[in-house]
């Protein structure tokens, strides 16, 4: 065996190049898939490639993608939550609760200021991440069970809130000091929509720590093999506690941001959110079984969903067909990331043991 | 090799299967006698158990032919295997424990009445029968959950008979039991024998093997060094060809450790048995021994001595130990992982697959894995200490960015080594250092490991191969039925004095220096 | 050893809970049960609350359940009526034909069902169908759209209901008895919002960057036009003309400001009420009085009229 370390061959280099480009070319798949969309819709929909058009479309993009970085770290980890619809909603309903019925102490009503409303929803929400977070990792219920069972809490304290009923009008009053939160969801920054920037930092944020913290690399590590990450000193219960902690937060800024948008508060908003964040995830080739993905490719699979759905609303197909041309996508995509990580498995192997040094 | 007195009933020929850096199993021929117990030795590592599951159709061969009665057969599945009457008692058993006697016999292939209706009567008079066969008659209803394992073991078999096997594999069939249970188990043995059954018998307890074999083959890193009839096979003869006499020149020649400070004390280390099925934990009883810096420490033991359990308490996994863990002079508190990374223990656990390393992470990742500190990590630092370890540890990849699994498995296990080198601890533990490792590599490993003693590092290493303990350990315990039951110096090892000290049922006839330190049997 | 604390507080948390969503109630009296498709949804909410308001004040016991528009759910609880001994039933039911087998299931057990705001598809099971003429307010708020586009007309977009829904079918079919006869009138696209307020705005925003020469936009209820309302004033957009369907109290709000054109008030209240005292008098005298089908008018919300409206109701 020589030491071939420090000094590569030309051939060596060659050969982990081009190993690094398919890996690479693997990886970027969901980015093909959203060019062709774009394409496609381009020629489709004569509108559809306006610079207001894709402000929009960025803006509902924004929803799921929110949603699916929040979501992404708990897939890594090997998790799911199934809460953030019904987080979401608590979110909303809490900002919408303080800001038209204020808090009642002393006898009197007082009105909390939109920063102090919205602070206050965030850490309900966070409180529910907390107790997602608890449940798998300190009580040991796996993750689907405990995630399903706090998705019926949140879901019922946000319906508890109002009896059902929508908060409207949240644009706030000023006598009471309470106006702005339309802002969060419809206020432009450079011509772009707010919300659209709460995902670009979201994103810039869960990408930097994913790749740059020990807490990134420890989240890829629980996933990967959580025995060995636990017996590599590596605090589990703690790291599963965070994913959990960010999701139901970026849930919590999704609910938020939908009551900005249509300045009412409703109990049900986020049903089924929650799949459409997972089916970004998996488009974006995260791995269901955890330790492999990545936030980029949450992003992306986010987009895809999102050009998917708008595009077809603009082309004014019927919504049982846009239901399954969506599913068709979603299933061709993971079913295409399952053949091309066996090949990928399969493959590298053969092609780095085809170099001579190897034969040890 | 005399093949006159009895008749091939099938035969492994020239089987080669590799798998991505090793070679498993290389150009194997294997020869089953009928009507015969035919004994397959080796140690851990050697390929006896991947050769058992190409017979049984779990796996594909790379390269070679089965033949049955002399003409070729193709097992692809075990279905196909059962069909040819090839079948399998696994070492881990794989009775349900939810169903009955009965129900497990019978189970994926049901005895149906009215084309959709299970036939109970019929599977319950079919199992008693079987179990009859066996002279081992249990209430066929009995939950296999209330079962010890020797009865498991018991219905296993019955099924397998009832199956219509010819030909029946048991793969370390004692290796759980007790001493009564595994005597049960050889008058089944035999009565499967004079049932026409042909056995295929795996083990490395010597007494057993001697006791019941009639036919021998030895197999060593992938290769068969040895094979024959029972009346040529001495104790000896397994023990030369099982160590291979080849690596004894290779043992070097070792300065004593002694005046060289004590490093570890552990002090009455108690460990409860508990859990039944994966949590499965092995008692371990009132351990006390010393390990000083510089000094590689081995403890030696059979499956289920308790070594695995030994280890894991010294680094922190298995929190509910007893017992006094002195660190250089310091009492340590250790109940998490944490913990013992903290106080400079580390472990390179057995299993590297399912306990050491992450697949997806780059070779990098992995060797940096619990070491990073502060909020961001960074990355030139990592990658020059990585580089270093790498480089002195001789981990040979042409890049440290490629995934770990491209790496081969004595290179997968430097990796092992140099994340826990990472942590610059004081005591390293390793579990079975070179399981799953080639040959030449395992030497690698050896050199590496005394390297790091040299440099004051303690080291600990579990190993069920008398080769490699003999090759690596200054000193030896031998662990068995988690007692220690005896202490070698490196000069005072012999092969026959490892075996007979680890082995649970030989209590006496064994070098004498040993038997003053077995206290505690 | 943690565990017995462990159960201890997972039980004492479930007591807790039961006690505080427990209501508590005089056993004695006779038992009305209300099941509505959603308690989520400020009509079923409100046709609810008026029901059991006014079973109340009769002296009844009330058990108010949602079925979520799940006729597997609204069986299991029927059967939970049947077994509690329920003196009558008001039903909002879980569909037309589904919902035929429960409904007679239930009367078998002796048990009166009086159908509001849904009809089923059968006659002579239940007691009384009251329910609100969609058709006929499909038609007045698409006439009122008509009148409000002008004789220009132009291009309109138009929002539907779950599309499994009878009440989504009846009014598009409704809307279209009308607007279809308008040759000025062209409908560019349209698109399912399932009847929620945020997929409205979603699907809204983007079906008028298809199309840039909107001015109408029809909804077949008052949620998705409030999303609408939401998704034409981002896009800064004025002089779109945009109806809803049902009157909510946040529709009549947005008709006050005049974000919204006109909607059509389905008397949730009346049916409710009215429902309870034909059940009421059908326990007393062993007849309503009434036909089984009664069909109640809807009434045209616009500006003009707005304030004689609340909560479903006409106060005025």
């Amino acid at each position: 065996m020589t030491e071939h370390l420090s000094s590569p061959g030309r051939s060596d280099r060659l050969a982990t190049s081009s190993v690094r480009a398919l890996l690479f070319l693997l990886r970027a798949r969901a980015v093909f898939v959203l060019l062709l969309l774009l394409i496609l819709f381009s020629a489709l929909a004569p509108s559809f490639l306006t610079a207001n058009n894709l402000s929009i479309l960025s803006k509902h993009v924004a929803i799921s993608a929110i949603l699916a970085i929040g979501m992404t770290f708990v897939v890594l980890t090997g998790g799911i939550d199934l809460s953030v619809g019904s987080v979401a909603g608590l979110g909303g309903m809490v900002a919408g609760y303080l800001l038209t019925q204020g808090l009642t102490f002393g006898g009197s009503v007082h009105y909390p200021g939109v920063l102090i409303a919205i602070l206050i929803a965030l850490a309900v929400c966070f409180a529910v991440g907390l107790l997602n977070g608890w449940l798998v990792a300190k009580a040991g219920v796996a993750p689907f069970i405990a995630t399903l069972g706090t998705l019926y809490i949140a879901r019922g304290a946000a319906l508890l809130l109002s009896n059902g009923k929508t908060f409207p009008n949240l644009g706030g009053q000023a006598v009471r000091g309470n106006t702005g939160f339309p802002l969060l969801g419809q206020s432009f920054l450079l011509g772009i929509p707010l919300p659209v920037w709460i995902m670009l930092a979201l994103f810039a944020v869960v990408a930097l720590v994913a790749a740059k913290t020990p807490l990134g690399r420890h989240v890829y590590a629980v996933g990967g093999n959580e025995r060995a990450a636990r017996l590599a000193g590596i605090r589990v219960p703690r790291v599963k506690l965070v994913t959990y902690l960010v999701s139901s937060l970026c849930a919590a800024l999704v609910g938020l941001i939908i009551a900005s948008q249509l300045e009412a508060a409703h109990p049900a908003t986020g049903e089924s959110f929650e799949l459409n964040a997972i089916a970004a995830v998996v488009l974006g080739g995260t791995s269901l079984m955890g330790g492999r993905g990545s936030v980029t490719g949450s992003l992306i699979g986010a987009f895809v969903i999102g050009v998917l759905s708008d595009g077809l609303v603009m082309l004014g197909v019927s919504e049982f067909w846009q239901m399954v041309i969506k599913g068709t996508v979603i299933v061709l995509a993971v079913a295409i990331d399952q053949l091309q990580s066996r090949l990928q498995a399969k493959f590298l192997p053969y092609l780095l043991s085809s170099s001579p040094e190897d034969g040890q | 090799m005399n093949t006159a007195a009895t008749e091939i009933v099938l035969e492994a020929r020239a089987i080669t299967k590799r798998y991505p850096g090793t070679i498993a199993l290389d150009r194997v021929t294997f020869r089953v006698h009928r009507n015969q117990v035919n004994v397959l030795i080796g140690e851990n590592g050697a390929g006896k158990s991947t050769l058992m599951r190409i017979l049984a159709g779990v796996e594909a061969a790379d390269e070679g032919e089965l033949l049955l009665d002399g003409a070729t057969i193709s097992v692809r599945s075990p279905r196909e295997a059962a069909s040819h009457g090839i079948s399998i008692v696994h070492q881990e058993l794989s009775t349900l424990p939810n169903l009955d006697i009965s129900e497990n016999i019978f189970a994926g292939r049901e005895l149906v009445k009215a084309a959709i209706l299970v036939d109970r009567p019929a599977q319950d008079l079919r199992s008693a029968a079987a179990l009859r066969k066996l002279r081992r008659p249990m209430p066929v209803r009995t939950p296999a959950a209330q079962l010890s394992l020797g009865c498991r073991q018991i219905a296993e078999a019955a099924r397998t008979l009832d199956q219509g096997a010819r030909i029946l594999i048991l793969d370390e069939p004692t290796s759980a039991l007790s001493t009564a249970e595994a005597d049960s188990l050889f008058h089944v043995i035999a009565d499967l024998k004079r049932a026409g059954v042909t056995i295929i018998y795996i083990s490395h307890r010597l007494n057993e093997l001697l006791h019941l074999g009639d036919c021998f083959t030895v197999l060593r890193s992938g290769r068969v060094v040895g094979e024959a009839l029972r009346a040529e096979v001495s104790r000896q003869w397994i023990v030369e060809r099982m160590s291979g006499n080849a690596g004894a020149g290779e043992v070097q020649t070792r300065v004593p450790a002694a005046g060289a400070p004590e490093l570890l004390v552990v002090k009455g280390l108690s460990l409860a048995a508990s859990g039944t099925d994966e949590a499965a934990q092995a008692p371990l009883h009132d351990l006390s021994f010393t390990l000083h810096r510089r000094e590689i420490l081995g403890v030696y033991g059979l499956l289920g001595a308790g070594r695995t359990e030994l280890l894991e308490s010294l680094a922190g996994s298995r929190p509910s130990f007893a017992g006094q863990i002195i660190l250089g002079g310091k009492q340590l508190h250790i109940s998490t992982v944490a913990d013992a990374v903290k106080a400079g223990i580390v472990l390179v656990p057995e299993d590297r697959q399912r306990d050491g390393l992450i697949p997806e992470m780059s070779i990098r990742e992995n060797i940096s894995l619990g070491s990073e500190t502060g909020f961001f990590l960074s990355r030139a630092r990592e990658t020059l200490r990585v580089r270093e370890l790498a480089g002195e540890l001789n981990i040979a990849t042409r890049d440290l960015e490629l995934p770990v699994t491209t790496l081969s498995g004595g290179n997968q296990q430097k990796a092992l080594i140099a994340r826990c080198m990472m942590r610059s601890p004081s005591l390293l533990l390793l579990d079975e250092p070179t399981r799953g490792v080639d040959a030449v590599a395992k030497v690698e490993v050896y050199r590496i490991l005394r390297g790091l003693a040299a440099k004051g590092l303690g080291i600990l290493f579990t190993s069920s191969e008398i080769e490699e303990t003999r090759m690596l350990a200054d000193r030896v315990l031998v662990l068995c039925q988690g007692r220690i039951s005896a202490k070698f110096s490196f000069a005072e090892l012999t092969d026959e004095t490892l075996f007979a000290a680890a082995s649970p049922a030989v209590s006496t006839a064994h070098s004498s220096q040993s038997s003053e330190l077995r206290s505690h049997d | 050893m943690r565990r017995p604390f462990h159960f201890l507080a997972a039980a004492g948390t479930l007591l807790l809970l039961v006690a505080g969503g427990c209501h508590r109630a005089d056993m004695s009296r006779p038992l009305i049960c209300i099941v509505v498709p959603s308690q989520d949804n400020p009509f079923f909410k409100i046709e609810a609350d008026a029901a059991s308001a006014r079973a109340l004040a009769l002296g009844y016991r009330v058990r108010v359940d949602a079925h979520d528009d799940d006729a597997y759910r609204q069986d299991n609880l029927i059967d939970a009526a049947i077994a509690s001994n329920a003196a009558a039933l008001i039903l909002d039911n879980a569909g037309a034909d589904s919902s035929i087998a429960a409904v007679r299931r239930a009367t078998k057990a002796g048990i009166p069902c009086f159908l509001i705001d849904r009809e089923i598809h059968a006659s002579g099971i239940a007691k009384a169908q009251i329910i609100a003429d969609n058709d006929q307010g499909a038609r007045v708020v698409a006439a009122e759209f008509v009148r409000a586009m002008g004789p220009q007309g132009g291009e309109y977009v138009e929002l539907l209901g779950r599309e499994s829904d009878t009440n989504a079918q009846v009014r598009t079919k409704g809307f279209h008895a009308v607007l279809d006869r308008q040759p000025a009138l062209k409908r560019v696209s349209a698109q399912a919002a399932n009847w929620s307020q945020a997929e409205a705005f979603q699907k809204t925003e983007t079906m008028l960057q298809a199309h840039e020469n909107i001015r109408g936009i029809i909804s077949g209820n008052d949620t998705m036009a409030l999303g609408a309302v939401a998704a034409v004033k981002s896009s800064g957009l004025t002089n779109i003309l945009i109806t809803g369907f049902d009157g909510s109290p946040d529709a009549l709000q947005a008709i006050r400001s005049g974000s919204l054109r006109a909607t059509t008030l389905q008397p949730a209240v009346f049916i409710a009420r009215l429902a309870v005292d034909e059940a009421n008098q059908f326990l007393k005298s062993g007849n309503t009085g009434k036909p089984e089908r009664q069909i109640v008018p809807c009434d045209l919300v616009t500006q003009s009229n707005v304030d004689d409206y609340t909560d479903f109701e006409k106060v005025r």
